[in-house]
């Protein structure tokens, strides 16, 4: 069974992203992964504000439900009913349903503060969803490619299960083999990006002066 | 092919007691049946998956003692997971083992009524009203003995056995694992045994803990410390739990975490200072498994009803494979190393003790 924690890095994909992407194409990832027929038993957590926090707050996401389904913004010290703090793998798990929440809270990865009762009712609704993953990447990606990265995905796991207390080591490998990035890489880079967006937002505000100055002339 | 003692005692019985056993019981008697949790719908369907013999469910009420909010069954999901594992061969257990208060008992006659209905091949029931309820309505729905309602003794299972028809009952976790093969030897009901998961003070159905800080409990509210007065704080790594703003534990940086249960508290008290009432471990009795199966017992519960679908899949596929290579050879019986690893992966505290059923345990 595919386990995110075996996942060197699995917040490197959105560690690319520009911060302001990264919502984004969080919230297109997710509605498309739940299936439309699973949104109607989010409806105990419709109206409920819940913030994801990685401990770096490299993420920082408010999220919300209604009926259309999930949003997600950038607006993560906005205030919340419940703070869910863990690192990206656990709480993609969480939303998934990927690992058992219980493991990942006892070994520190996963904690819920605030109003504990819409916690655990968020844990327990998301738990019941009859969910195969699986299933939705076929939806999603068609069955061949989707049964061809499973199997990917399943040797992966087989063969890091195989080393597991070497994961580190593996890991490092895997960054010197395929130049993947580090966590410390993974911050500069990230902050480089931020820098571009910063400069790209500039350049695209300094364009817009300039086509209204336009516009008016 | 492994007898056990019980079995050769059964025989030595005669006849119509034989009869009485094996047709109450599952084709696989000879090992016990592994009865497993489920909290939801895909967890009753991991459970089947991974080679359980029953799963035991609750309705989304209080009747049942993991009353907690967004868990177990409504009856569209019960109905199609008792059709789930039916379809697979795997028999269903339905837990109404809270008692009522004083005003209302609707919720709780209602849940009996409705695993009658739905074809649950067993109620499991603590309270004597509603075992009384359930004999005069549901006559042929069997009847099992929570371990909530606390019996520690062959009279107290043979009363129930008379007064009520239970079949089968679940042993309270203060007993050694001789003390029930005893009691096993001196009534026909089968005897049912937590081999796996949570553990608390052991007073099922008498601890008050919860309610004495909370006002809820397992017993009438089906909860122990109920979300509502649960608070978890983290101030630089540091995580405390309050239950009802009274602080109960602090873990520090990267230590493991446990339930908010006042039970594995830390406090300070007679000179010594951390868990005074049990240590936040898991029960595991694969180590036992010989023992188990010559005592006779019928049936190996695994706690978790609150635990999701890779923790049940995880646990009853380990205690699957353990179960039957001690039915197959039980003199050279061992718990593998790899198995025991497997579930102090998943276990409160990463690590496990063997409760009560060996005498050192405190």
């Amino acid at each position: 069974m595919l386990q995110l924690k075996v996942l060197p890095q699995p917040d490197l994909f959105l560690r690319l992203l520009p911060p302001a992407a990264q919502a984004k194409t969080l919230q297109i990832l997710i509605n498309r992964i739940f299936p439309a027929n699973t949104l109607g038993q989010l409806q105990p957590l419709h109206g409920k504000r819940f913030v994801f926090r990685t401990p770096g707050r490299e993420l920082n996401l408010l999220m919300c439900m209604d009926s259309q389904g999930i949003h997600i913004s950038r607006d993560g010290n906005a205030q919340a009913d419940v703070t869910i703090r863990g690192d990206l793998g656990a709480l993609m798990a969480l939303c998934l349903g990927l690992e058992d929440t219980d493991t990942l809270f006892f070994s520190r990865r996963l904690l819920l503060t605030g109003d504990t009762s819409t916690g655990l009712l968020f844990k327990n609704v998301l738990a019941n969803l009859d969910f195969d993953l699986k299933s939705e990447l076929e939806r999603y990606l068609g069955s061949r490619a989707a049964d061809l990265l499973w199997r990917m995905a399943e040797q992966a796991i087989a063969a890091v299960e195989h080393i597991d207390k070497r994961l580190l080591d593996v890991q490092g490998s895997l960054v010197q083999r395929f130049g993947l990035l580090s966590a410390e890489q993974g911050r500069t880079m990230e902050l480089e990006l931020s820098k571009l967006a910063d400069a790209q937002a500039d350049i695209m505000r300094r364009l817009d002066r300039r086509s209204r100055a336009t516009r008016r002339a | 092919m492994h007898i056990h003692e019980k079995q050769r005692r059964m025989v030595s019985f005669g006849a119509a007691t034989i009869c009485t056993k094996l047709v109450s019981t599952s084709p696989n008697f000879l090992k016990p049946e592994l009865v497993c949790p489920a909290g939801n719908l895909p967890a009753l369907k991991a459970a089947v998956d991974a080679g359980g013999d029953t799963v035991y469910m609750g309705f989304r009420n209080a009747s049942n003692a993991r009353n907690f909010e967004g868990l177990n069954f409504n009856r569209d999901e019960a109905e199609a997971g008792i059709a789930y594992a039916h379809d697979h061969g795997a028999r269903v257990f339905v837990a109404v083992n809270t008692s009522p208060g004083i005003y209302d008992a609707s919720a709780w006659t209602s849940s009996i009524d409705m695993a009658s209905e739905l074809g649950a091949d067993a109620i499991i029931l603590s309270d004597m009203a509603l075992l009384g309820y359930a004999k005069e309505r549901h006559p042929r729905l069997r009847r099992h003995l929570s371990v909530q309602a606390s019996a520690c003794n062959h009279e107290s299972l043979n009363f129930y056995a008379r007064e009520f028809g239970i079949r089968r009952a679940v042993m309270p976790r203060v007993l050694t694992l001789d003390a029930i093969r005893d009691i096993g030897s001196r009534t026909s009901v089968e005897i049912e045994i937590f081999v796996s998961g949570g553990l608390c003070v052991m007073a099922e159905g008498r601890c008050w803990l919860s309610s004495y800080v909370t006002g809820d409990s397992p017993n009438m509210r089906g909860v122990c410390s109920p979300a509502h007065a649960v608070r978890f704080e983290e101030q630089e790594g540091t995580l405390e739990v309050k239950l009802d703003g009274v602080l109960v534990n602090r873990f520090a940086p990267d230590a493991p975490a446990a339930y908010p249960t006042l039970c594995k508290g830390r406090f300070e008290a007679c000179g010594m200072e951390g868990h005074v009432m049990e240590d936040p471990y898991s029960l595991n009795a694969l180590d036992m498994l010989p023992q188990i199966f010559d005592a006779g017992i019928a049936g190996l519960k695994i706690e978790g009803r609150q635990r999701g679908k890779h923790y049940v899949r995880e646990v009853v596929a380990t205690w699957r494979a353990a179960v039957d290579a001690c039915a197959a050879d039980p003199e050279n019986y061992t718990a593998r190393p790899e198995w025991m690893a497997r579930l102090d992966a998943t276990s409160e505290g990463g690590d496990h003790t063997a409760g009560a059923y060996v005498d050192e345990w405190r």
